[in-house]
């Protein structure tokens, strides 16, 4: 149980929960030798986390892909199920998906371990861009295309997704007819890709802070989240450690529930008086 | 009604929306055309489209 967990082990069970997470995504690895995706029932449940459902390993649906797909074709209706689960998800855990269920996230925080000179600084304004991202190419793009076409595309997925990018170098490094359908905005996207990777070894997690889209939208409800950290005034000696501690570069006493917190629970473990805690309680 | 109430309020209201729209999806076949779309390769979403 989460809330009985000691705070010491916490980030080490985190790291535990996200190598599983990614297996739970992805547990067709063998596909991604074989140039072919999964095909199964499994593709009709949206996984939490952003994970291309392009990718050959992949097991279930991207919530953010599968929500461009059907804003890219209104004209087969509303798909209630994909907006009731990343709803749902929101609902739940807030950005706790970031901090715990998803792949990218650990991809990026295994490259922020590279001895490296790290930017600590907070870059609030790029913090933004993420809800330029969701608002132009997830929701507006999409739609203004199907308008004008009669059928749309997935903007987000198609010129910026690192994510679908992965998934993409292994199917055309293994498949020669995609391989030779590979042309400009495949190489966007790789520099894109390269770009973020480049930037995870001194930036923690940038992707997450300044692009993800489904980070905008899981931030928006942390505040009325079911999971949610709680801070404890009476106790709090403001000595500033779980400030110092955070990657996200929050101060947890003031911003405890901010739409920039991935409860990754490092301000928990480090408090030296348990002020901060996980909690479903207000 | 006090702000702690209200955000209570709040959760409870979007759990109950967020499962009726995923009930709604699935007697709808919503479920089967997500299906339907992870399986077909994206070629926009690998960046070959």
């Amino acid at each position: 149980m989460l809330f009985v967990w000691s705070v010491s082990d916490l980030d080490k069970r985190r790291k535990i929960t996200q190598f599983i997470t990614t297996l739970l995504y992805n547990p067709f690895i063998t596909n991604l030798f074989k140039g072919r995706l999964h095909t199964g029932a499994s593709k009709g449940v949206c996984v939490p986390g952003l994970n291309c459902y392009s990718c050959p390993a992949a097991a279930g649906s991207c919530p953010l892909g599968s929500l461009q797909q059907n804003l890219g074709n209104l004209k087969k209706g509303v798909n209630t199920y994909v907006i009731g689960s990343i709803l749902l998800f929101a609902a739940l855990f807030g950005r706790f998906v970031c901090g715990w269920l998803c792949p990218f996230g650990l991809l990026q925080e295994l490259l922020y371990k590279i001895p490296v000179p790290k930017c600590v600084k907070r870059l609030k304004w790029l913090g933004w861009l993420k809800y330029v991202m969701l608002v132009v190419l997830v929701i507006a793009l999409p739609i203004v295309i199907s308008i004008e076409k009669g059928m749309g595309y997935p903007a987000f997925c198609k010129y910026i997704c690192p994510q679908g990018t992965i998934g993409g170098l292994f199917l055309t490094g293994f498949n020669e007819t995609l391989r030779n359908q590979a042309g400009l905005t495949f190489l966007l996207k790789v520099a894109i890709l390269i770009g973020i990777l480049l930037c995870s070894a001194a930036i923690f997690r940038p992707f997450c802070r300044f692009i993800c889209p489904l980070g905008a939208i899981y931030g928006l409800f942390n505040k009325i989240a079911l999971i949610r950290i709680k801070h404890d005034g009476g106790t709090c000696t403001n000595c500033g450690a779980c400030s110092k501690v955070c990657p996200m570069r929050l101060n947890p006493v003031t911003e405890c529930n901010h739409a920039d917190c991935i409860r990754c629970g490092k301000c928990i473990g480090k408090c030296p008086e348990k002020s901060l805690s996980f909690t479903c309680k207000r | 009604m006090d702000k702690k109430k209200t955000m209570n309020l709040l959760t409870v209201i979007l759990l109950i929306l967020s499962i009726i729209m995923i009930a709604s999806g699935a007697y709808t076949g919503k479920i089967k055309e997500t299906e339907r779309k992870g399986n077909a390769l994206c070629l926009e979403c690998i960046g070959l489209g």
